[in-house]
């Protein structure tokens, strides 16, 4: 462990900055030095979360016809039901109000229990087709499930699962990685979609964070739904390029709300995300137009460049501004 | 070699991070930190980490438009020495530029300044390779030494670790070049070059004189690690001394010159980080040798193929809960000065970890097939239309 240096210590002693206390606990002997290996359990916890979920996946996967189904059902209802048990023994009362969980290991529990029951129903719907053709159903009850687990047990990565789900279930892939890659964004339907559930997101975060039901979920559910209505609207833009202006009013409206929201909160990340979206979605726009302009291509190239480096260095100031200003 | 940044300034910056580490460490409360901080402001402009980025970002794109105006406004066709001066040019402006944002702006870790140190660095050895044709090895040590003097000068740890690989990749190519066969044996030379490396980052750290380099320091032992670990790895002596040497199968690994060696590095290696981190309290080490544990992990399942997948899967899942259950409840409460608690919530970190959980572990995160293209149901033989 690096030293406190001494140096530090007799410049504060120096100029009185602290009490004769504070110095004693300063120059204390380093050996029982605090030293928290909280997030290191918690990387061991994920990894083993991450690995007994998947390998049961594939051994589902693989033993489906070969091994009897009742004895990989029971060994998944086996780790769901224990899961839960521990987690409904060691869960603080409910509370629509933020809890702490009881200790790092009981979050990850509770994961491993969730992600088994995901797995259980998506066994039985595999091998018994409990539902039948009803595809929206095999995703709307785990949905469920999941924002009972989250908002039961106060589980923020539960809850982004939960929110995954239902936009699975409206057909949209939203996990950070799928949200450009994995969805067909020159579909209409899934535009329009786009945009209905990033409101509803957003609504839901809103409401929460007033009538005080987990308001510290609020942040989860601004998150998706901003992407994912930032997403949906940009692509319309694109999209519908005769209505290009017509779709670019309600981006702009919706940063200028993230705009104020991100000044209300403090929040630096939703400020550099809004910049983003409109800064893309304003200079496609721009820069659309003036291509249009006759006898201009020869110059557009000086043009963009141009463009390019006024637009940046003035948005640097903002940020520096913005910065300056979130911090007061 | 002169500090580009007023002394006073990195003084106290020094100050507060001394103030955290022992608030960290349980010796200072929040409240007097905080007096510590309001009594010594630093006056340097370091914004907050995501609007750094933001910044960043702007910065880059911003030089980037203008060298790519430059090169329109004067059309170099293929002159070498034209293009060369247009971008010693812009290394220069980017040092005069980045010079005055320190001098009347105090720009410290802002972004903006990074932006400017990697064109610094990067346009002049473009440049002095254009112009002169330079050789592979003279090309990383000329960028090995410039970001070493970039690195002095700014005190920032951004090209630490671009540095200390160019460095590395310098040495590499001329002892090749020297031993025609070395290819096998050049990780014998640069092992203890990067353990010497880490123990010197580590021992520098210690001292005061190096105290405005410490998060370089950090940096550079962490580099150290790294690329320690990638020499050592059986798997990529495999690439090195096969794929990339003979040109034939990585998977020959009977053949491998001194296997014993890089098998013992690679499955001790993390384990040995693992140790002096807990033994000196030191997350660095512990962390990365925790990370290490998964490459040491692949690569022996590379090649050794013990049990399926799946059940090596749950076996060392469970095995990892059950350790850190054991770790949980043995430190619930503090054991010689080790704990399970956290010291300093934080907002950003437990949402980062739900997205990562969010990005990983869903099983049915993503939309299912349409019923219309999912090949069908048999019980409707097709009467429904429902192929």
């Amino acid at each position: 462990m690096t030293p406190i240096h001494k140096e530090f210590i007799d410049q504060l002693r120096q100029e009185h900055t602290l009490t004769p206390e504070a110095f004693e606990r300063l120059e204390s002997k380093s050996r029982y030095d605090l030293f928290s290996v909280f997030w290191e359990l918690k990387i061991l916890l994920y990894g083993g979360v991450l690995m007994v979920s998947t390998g049961l996946s594939i051994l589902v996967y693989k033993n489906i016809d070969t091994i009897g189904h009742q004895a990989i059902l029971a060994l998944i209802a086996l780790l769901t039901v224990s899961g839960y048990a521990y987690c409904f023994r060691h869960n603080a009362l409910f509370s629509w109000q933020k809890t702490n969980s009881p200790n790092i290991l009981f979050d990850y529990v509770l994961l491993l229990a969730a992600l088994c029951l995901l797995t259980f129903i998506g066994y039985l719907q595999y091998q018994y087709n409990v539902f039948g053709n009803r595809y929206g159903l095999a995703t709307f009850i785990p949905m469920v499930i999941l924002f009972l687990t989250a908002y039961y047990f106060d589980h923020i990565g539960i809850l982004s699962l939960a929110i995954t789900n239902l936009a699975a279930w409206a057909g949209i892939a939203v996990t950070p990685k799928n949200l450009v890659q994995m969805n067909d964004w020159a579909d209409d339907r899934l535009i329009y979609t786009g945009i209905a559930l990033g409101l509803f997101l957003l609504a839901v975060g809103y409401l929460g964070k007033k009538k005080e039901i987990k308001g510290h979920f609020e942040f989860t559910y601004k998150n998706f739904g901003t992407h994912t209505l930032f997403i949906a609207l940009v692509c319309g833009m694109v999209r519908f390029e005769n209505y290009d202006l017509l779709w670019f009013l309600p981006i702009a409206a919706f940063a200028y709300y993230t705009y104020r929201d991100a000044l209300r909160n403090r929040s630096f990340y939703f400020l550099l995300v809004l910049i983003a979206y409109a800064y893309g979605s304003a200079s496609y726009l721009l820069l659309k137009w003036v291509t249009k302009i006759p006898g201009i291509a020869s110059i557009m190239e000086y043009l963009t460049a141009i463009y390019t480096i006024i637009s940046t260095l003035f948005l640097v100031r903002f940020l520096m501004k913005m910065n300056k200003k979130l911090h007061k | 070699m002169m500090i580009a940044h007023k002394k006073e300034n990195l003084h106290t910056l020094w100050l507060h991070r001394q103030a955290a580490k022992a608030e960290f460490r349980g010796r200072l409360s929040r409240a007097e930190t905080e007096i510590i901080e309001k009594k010594y402001p630093t006056g340097l402009y370091s914004p907050n980490t995501l609007i750094r980025f933001g910044l960043f970002w702007l910065a880059g794109t911003a030089i980037s438009a203008g060298i790519s105006l430059t090169q329109l406004i004067f059309p170099f066709g293929n002159n070498n020495i034209l293009d060369a001066i247009h971008l010693f040019v812009w290394g220069l402006a980017s040092f005069f530029i980045l010079e005055y944002l320190i001098r009347k702006h105090a720009h410290y870790r802002s972004g903006v300044d990074e932006a400017l140190i990697w064109v610094l660095v990067i346009a002049p050895v473009a440049g002095l390779n254009l112009l002169f044709h330079l050789s592979s090895t003279a090309t990383a040590l000329l960028a090995g030494i410039l970001s070493l003097l970039a690195i002095l000068r700014y005190t920032n740890f951004i090209l630490v670790g671009a540095s200390l690989i160019s460095f590395s990749v310098a040495i590499y190519l001329e002892y090749t070049k020297i031993f025609p066969s070395g290819k096998s044996s050049v990780c014998f030379l640069l092992l203890p070059i990067y353990l010497s490396v880490i123990l010197l980052a580590r021992r520098w750290r210690r001292e005061f004189k190096y105290r405005f380099y410490d998060p370089s320091l950090r940096a550079l032992e962490m580099a150290g690690m790294v690329l320690f670990y990638i020499c050592s790895n059986y798997y990529i002596q495999g690439l090195f001394q096969f794929n990339f040497v003979n040109g034939s199968d990585v998977n020959n690994a009977t053949a491998l010159q001194a296997g014993w060696l890089y098998w013992f590095l690679t499955i001790s290696s993390p384990f040995i980080f693992i140790s002096i981190g807990i033994w000196q309290k030191e997350a660095i080490p512990l962390r990365f040798g925790l990370i290490a544990l998964i490459p040491s992990f692949l690569t022996y399942r590379y090649y050794y193929h013990v049990l399926p997948i799946e059940w090596v899967m749950l076996i060392l899942g469970f095995l990892l809960i059950i350790i850190a259950y054991i770790l949980t409840t043995y430190l619930k409460t503090n054991r010689k000065g080790y704990s399970s608690r956290l010291i300093k919530e934080s907002f950003g970190l437990e949402q980062a970890e739900a997205l990562l959980i969010a990005g990983t572990l869903t099983s049915t995160g993503n939309p299912p097939p349409s019923p219309a293209t999912g090949g069908g149901s048999s019980g409707g033989g097709g009467a429904t239309g429902n192929y």
